[in-house]
């Protein structure tokens, strides 16, 4: 036992000498362990989820459009490996992209965008297309009714922009089919792409230090092992969380897709999109798109003001709550009006 | 304070009217979209498939589906399609049995002999090619082969048209991991509790 107390310092020693993991224990204020400054880190671990979860579907998913309903469909009648990692993987999902918006919205309640902090503001939202990127073909992958009339929706608008989507031509490579393209962008370029921004991401983060509460600048600070162990905690219910959904609401699998009808609505992040298709058709839905990324890409250089406080933001603030309640009311819309049919025109075209 | 208030006024007004033109930029360009309408496959088989689909997907879409049914029975393709079992979900359909017209359209697919054409798939299935599988077609209506008890080949297919819904059921995995999840959250919450 003492031999143990003796060694393990000269051990922990060793280590920091050659990892210098006492780096992690500089001082970062104390308010980042409440939940709104931890969105971050909790979506940052639902990404690590998402990944360990995606590695094990691979083992069992078939990415050739013949197989990739069915395989998805075999994971699923009996509990185990498979049905844990697509539960998981579809739960972790959900609260992945919930975190990232609750995220961003917490940046912008708290004016942490403003100088010097434009750069990583411009980061997030590149993580966040990204992010979107991915729900996108993670839905088109399952290869159902909904995945297939999303990638149908992908090809209308690759068409609105003529050449510059040449990718999603079928013309680009007669050997690989669109799926097994999108697999491979769902399990490699993406998540390259998004690590790639991440380092970018948590290096402004570590050179600008975690935002002050506005109005609040000095306060107790503590060390970021410490914040890493409380942040453990958040995860720990959030895994909690996942498993038991994972069991009692498994994620479901479509019919096999059929051609040339469309029936389904799309998945929650997308159903404001969908009640703007409804409106204006594939062409609205390519624009306002465009249009909601870079206006938020732009946010730092519309609010330039030093103010942080809300009373000195309120315009600010009560537009971005436009914005917002703008999106809930249109996907409530989606939610409970019937779709109608977009892609005619392109089904036509092809005909 | 006043003047700090105007200039943020100021710029988000700016901003709304840059999203109100953006808007309206989707809008005028909407047009083109919804001046297309689809228009519905010619031969029988594509017909049927998809009015399977879409009652799996929704069974309110009655009107969609006697659509396709009607033409279907007007085609001039008819292969690969039972037409009495299509008459016969019609008859269903307008009876308001969903489910026995979902049943009579997938026995309305019928297998035939093998090496016959089957008709044309739209050009678009080169590029998504996966879609629901289909057999091989050609049959004449009221052969037969055409009303032959459906085949496991047959009876694949009516599983792939419909979702895969699973469900908790008890089992010692399933009980073991709500368990462990319960354990993950009641710790997490009891150590934040803690550590405030």
């Amino acid at each position: 036992m003492a031999t143990d107390a003796v060694r393990r310092p000269g051990v922990w020693a060793a280590i920091d000498e050659r990892f210098g993991l006492s780096d992690l224990a500089y001082s970062v204020p104390r308010h980042a362990n409440t939940l709104p400054f931890s969105l971050g880190g909790i979506s940052m671990v639902s990404l690590l989820i998402l990944v360990l979860s995606g590695i094990v579907l691979t083992q069992f998913y078939h990415p050739m459009p013949e197989f990739a309903n069915d395989s998805v469909r075999t994971m699923m009648p009996q509990f185990g490996l498979a049905r844990l990692a697509r539960g998981i993987h579809y739960w972790a999902a959900q609260v992945f992209l919930v975190t990232v918006l609750l995220h961003m919205i917490r940046i912008f309640l708290t004016a942490s965008f403003k100088r010097p902090r434009e750069a990583n503001w411009v980061a997030g939202v590149l993580l966040l297309g990204i992010s979107v990127a991915l729900y996108f073909t993670g839905t088109v992958l399952k290869w159902d009714q909904e995945g297939f009339e999303a990638l149908e929706h992908n090809l209308a608008i690759g068409h609105l922009l003529g050449g510059l989507w040449h990718w999603f031509a079928p013309s680009f490579s007669q050997a690989a089919p669109l799926l097994l393209r999108l697999y491979i962008a769902h399990i490699v370029v993406l998540p390259s792409a998004i690590f790639f921004v991440l380092i970018v991401h948590f290096w402004l983060i570590k050179k600008h230090g975690i935002s002050p509460i506005p109005g609040n600048d000095g306060g107790e600070m503590l060390r970021f092992t410490s914040h890493l162990a409380h942040l453990a905690m958040y995860v720990a219910v959030l895994a909690g969380f996942i498993l038991i959904l994972t069991v009692l609401l498994p994620p479901v699998i479509g019919p096999a897709p059929v051609e040339g009808i469309e029936v389904t609505k799309p998945p929650w992040p997308f159903l404001p999109l969908f009640a703007v298709e409804n409106w204006v058709g594939v062409p609205g839905l390519l624009w306002v798109s465009l249009a909601a990324f870079v206006m938020l890409a732009l946010v730092p250089l519309l609010d330039r003001s030093p103010h942080t406080r809300p009373l000195q933001r309120r315009a600010a603030l009560a537009l971005g709550a436009v914005v917002v309640l703008t999106l809930v009311g249109l996907a409530l819309l989606a939610w409970i009006t019937k779709g109608a049919e977009h892609l005619g025109w392109l089904l036509s075209i092809w005909a | 304070m006043a003047d700090v208030r105007t200039e943020s006024a100021g710029e988000w007004l700016r901003t709304a009217l840059i999203i109100a033109a953006a808007i309206g930029l989707a809008q005028a360009s909407a047009g083109v979209a919804l001046a297309h309408k689809g228009k519905l496959p010619t031969d029988a088989l594509s017909l049927v498939r998809q009015a399977a689909a879409l009652l799996a997907q929704d069974p309110k879409m009655t009107a969609e589906v006697k659509e396709r049914l009607d033409a279907a029975l007007k085609s001039r393709d008819p292969r690969g399609v039972n037409l009495a079992k299509v008459e016969q979900a019609r008859s269903a359909l307008a009876s308001g049995d969903i489910l026995a017209t979902r049943r009579l359209l997938a026995d309305a697919i019928v297998p035939v002999s093998a090496g016959t054409p089957a008709p044309s798939m739209p050009p678009s299935t080169s590029t998504t090619a996966g879609t629901m599988p289909m057999p091989p077609a050609a049959s004449t209506p009221g052969s037969a082969e055409a009303v032959r008890p459906a085949t496991a080949e047959q009876m694949a297919m009516m599983k792939m048209a419909e979702p895969l819904v699973s469900r908790y059921t008890g089992t010692l995995g399933e009980s073991t991991t709500v368990l462990a999840g319960l354990v993950l959250v009641v710790a997490g919450l009891v150590m934040l509790r803690r550590g405030r």
